[in-house]
């Protein structure tokens, strides 16, 4: 399971989801949707969401193992 | 963009369309008692009006459809008036206006969403080759038809509501 912290890292440098949406050239609910961890960005725009929050894909996405 | 954004709304407007649709269909059907009449060996249909009623339901309901598609068309114009770079076309039949591929989520979404609309509609057909089968009127198969339409724009709305919250 793909989780992140672009939540925490995004109120870390106070945007809101639209700015934060309009930055990386997507719709506010994108950004919700990854946040609550129900939609995996691509590539490029987790490249761009890094690149806007200043970290590294890595830092910002991780792998979980899914308990069953 | 907004919960009221008009291709979120796109599949009830068609649904209230057919609803309606269906409400003059029925009408009519209820409206006139058709039968055969023989003239020198020849078949002429003819037809007996018998109810008031069922013909000002169809009225009314054809009344409300053009009323239906002129709001319709003015929300489009405001659309366009308010996103200039994402115009729409009111009647288009190359692709439909609900289909939102604004970023990868949405599209993601809405190929979602149009996947379980395609399901219900193959067993919908289905279903509809067993009742041909049967003599029904063809003002019912005309219905059916209809009210699948509707219950497919109604699966795929319920479906891209929760994106766009």
């Amino acid at each position: 399971m793909l989780k992140n912290k672009v939540k925490e890292l995004r109120a870390r440098h106070s945007y809101s989801q639209i700015h934060l949406a309009a930055l990386t050239g997507v719709t506010r609910q994108t950004i919700g949707f990854i946040e609550k961890g129900e939609f995996s960005p691509s590539v490029t725009l987790a490249l761009k969401l890094s690149q806007h929050l200043q970290v590294t894909v890595d830092e910002l996405f991780w792998l979980e193992e899914e308990k069953n | 963009m907004q919960k009221k954004d008009i291709r979120m709304q796109e599949p009830l407007y068609t649904s209230a369309f057919f609803t309606l649709f269906i409400g003059s269909i029925l009408g009519l059907a209820y409206t006139f008692r058709y039968f055969d009449i023989e003239m020198q060996n020849r078949i002429i249909l003819g037809l007996e009006k018998l109810n008031i009623i069922p013909f000002i339901i169809a009225i009314v309901c054809v009344i409300l459809a053009i009323i239906l598609c002129v709001i319709y068309v003015l929300k489009i114009k405001k659309h366009n008036f308010e996103n200039p770079t994402k115009k729409m076309k009111a009647f288009t039949a190359f692709t439909l206006n609900e289909f939102n591929d604004d970023d990868e989520f949405f599209n993601k979404a809405t190929n979602a969403a149009t996947r379980i609309g395609y399901l219900f509609f193959v067993n919908a057909m289905s279903v509809l080759l067993v009742l041909l089968l049967f003599q029904f009127p063809h003002y019912v198969y005309m219905v059916i038809i209809l009210g699948i339409c509707i219950i497919q724009n109604l699966v795929y709305y319920s479906r891209m509501k929760k994106y766009y919250q």
